[in-house]
């Protein structure tokens, strides 16, 4: 049974690794928005003051 | 539509009644027979008695239905592997069927797809189901690969119930089921992994595999840079790990070219000569016609079995000799008759005799075409 769960994730971390489009999803999109988000935050409350 | 004089109507139906099959068991109980547990004793090496229980129902790891459909049926199996079966051969006592289907029925609701089927394929046999979409060939494959369950009916693979015959059945279902990420040989590693061969075991049967199905030079080529014949070949190859004593495939040939086409049979070839016997389901006469044997399915019976020259003499259609020719129709049958002496008179550019195919059986004995 160890060989299985072993095997299927070892294919499904193979698999998450070579896919650009869930990479770019999963790691590029979240960055980007974890970099503008506080500037954004900044803003609003600059305007708010 | 073909005009059948009523003479050559009820020859044929005399042709159908000499050929059907319907061995219906009126006052027998078929619930009893369903599942008719077979001792696993009867059928079982020393390593098997070794083996843990063989869960099919518990085979876990996959959340794709095309995954679940063959961790069911062994491409990959939950059913841990002892080393030894890498070497030897699963030693089990001789049965002269690799599958046994008696009076099986199967309904989904009021719609019975399977209506008392009775069908042997024996040890080594290259075994062909034609019949058109909606026949009940993948019901019944799904049946004996242990997916679905009868809902009246026996069915043995090599003497045992089909749950516990996944190490002897390798399945390729229609549908591609190859990761496209993941290389060949990777793919191969990942089945054999999943069908309980330790890391170094599995990389080595996964070796073999791609020599035999030629892919050794491809090994390291992503799938989704294969073509489909390759595909297809890596595929087979996922059910063709060593136990395995019958491979059950469903519509191979659907996308291939007429060369990827012939190729792939001429493997089938060389894995049935092996001693593996192998059972087809299409609905291409042509690939019917490599198989030792046929069966004809409609409505969820067997129509006609036979070798597939035997159907074509039982169904008693004649060879066709097509004449393509530039004389005008008013002219063609008499100058047919003195083509030998007047051959200025017809200009015959092309002569074409065809004998008959077994799309022209099937639709001899059911009077429906097989794409219906």
């Amino acid at each position: 049974m160890t060989t299985q769960i072993f095997a299927t994730v070892e294919k499904i971390l193979k698999e998450f690794l070579r896919d650009k489009i869930v990479l770019f999803f999963t790691f590029a999109l979240p960055v980007f928005f974890l970099i503008v988000l506080p500037i954004q935050t900044e803003k609003g409350a600059s305007i708010r003051k | 539509m073909k005009k059948r004089s009523p003479s050559s109507q009820s020859a044929e139906l005399s042709v159908i009644r000499r050929l059907l099959r319907m061995k219906g068991t009126p006052g027998e109980d078929l619930a009893e027979m369903a599942w008719r547990p077979v001792p696993l004793e009867s059928c079982t090496t020393p390593i098997d008695n070794h083996r843990p229980s063989l869960n099919s129902r518990s085979s876990g790891g996959s959340s794709s239905g095309v995954e679940h459909h063959l961790a069911k049926v062994g491409v990959a199996g939950s059913n841990p592997v002892s080393r030894s079966r890498m070497v030897h051969k699963p030693r089990m006592e001789s049965h002269a069927d690799a599958i046994l289907i008696e009076n099986l029925t199967k309904r989904f609701g009021d719609c019975e797809v399977l209506k008392e089927l009775t069908l042997k394929i024996k040890e080594g046999e290259f075994y062909a189901l034609m019949g058109p979409n909606g026949s009940g060939k993948t019901t019944l494959i799904s049946i004996i690969a242990s997916v679905d369950r009868p809902t009246t009916g026996k069915v043995e693979v090599y003497g045992r119930e089909p749950a516990k015959a996944h190490d002897l059945i390798g399945y390729v279902p229609q549908e591609n089921f190859s990761s496209p990420l993941l290389n060949g040989w990777e793919n191969l590693v990942y089945f054999g992994r999943l069908r309980g061969f330790a890391g170094r075991e599995a990389k080595r049967v996964a070796e073999n595999l791609l020599n035999r199905m030629g892919l050794a030079k491809e090994a390291k080529k992503r799938v989704s840079h294969y073509s489909g014949g390759m595909r297809k070949r890596l595929e087979v190859a996922t059910g063709l790990f060593p136990g395995t004593r019958i491979l059950i495939l469903d519509e191979p040939t659907t996308g291939l070219d007429p060369s990827a086409r012939r190729n792939f049979f001429g493997l089938l070839k060389d894995i049935n000569d092996e001693g593996t016997a192998i059972l087809l389901i299409t609905h291409i006469g042509e690939d019917a016609e490599s198989a030792s044997r046929v069966g004809l399915i409609d409505n969820g019976m067997i129509v006609a079995e036979g070798e597939p020259g035997e159907l074509k003499k039982k169904s008693g259609l004649k060879n066709v000799v097509n004449v393509e020719t530039m004389a005008k129709s008013a002219r063609i049958a008499d100058a047919l008759r003195r083509l030998s002496e007047e051959e200025k008179l017809l200009e015959t550019p092309r002569i074409e005799a065809t004998r008959p195919s077994l799309e022209d059986v099937f639709f001899e004995l059911t009077e429906r075409p097989l794409g219906r």
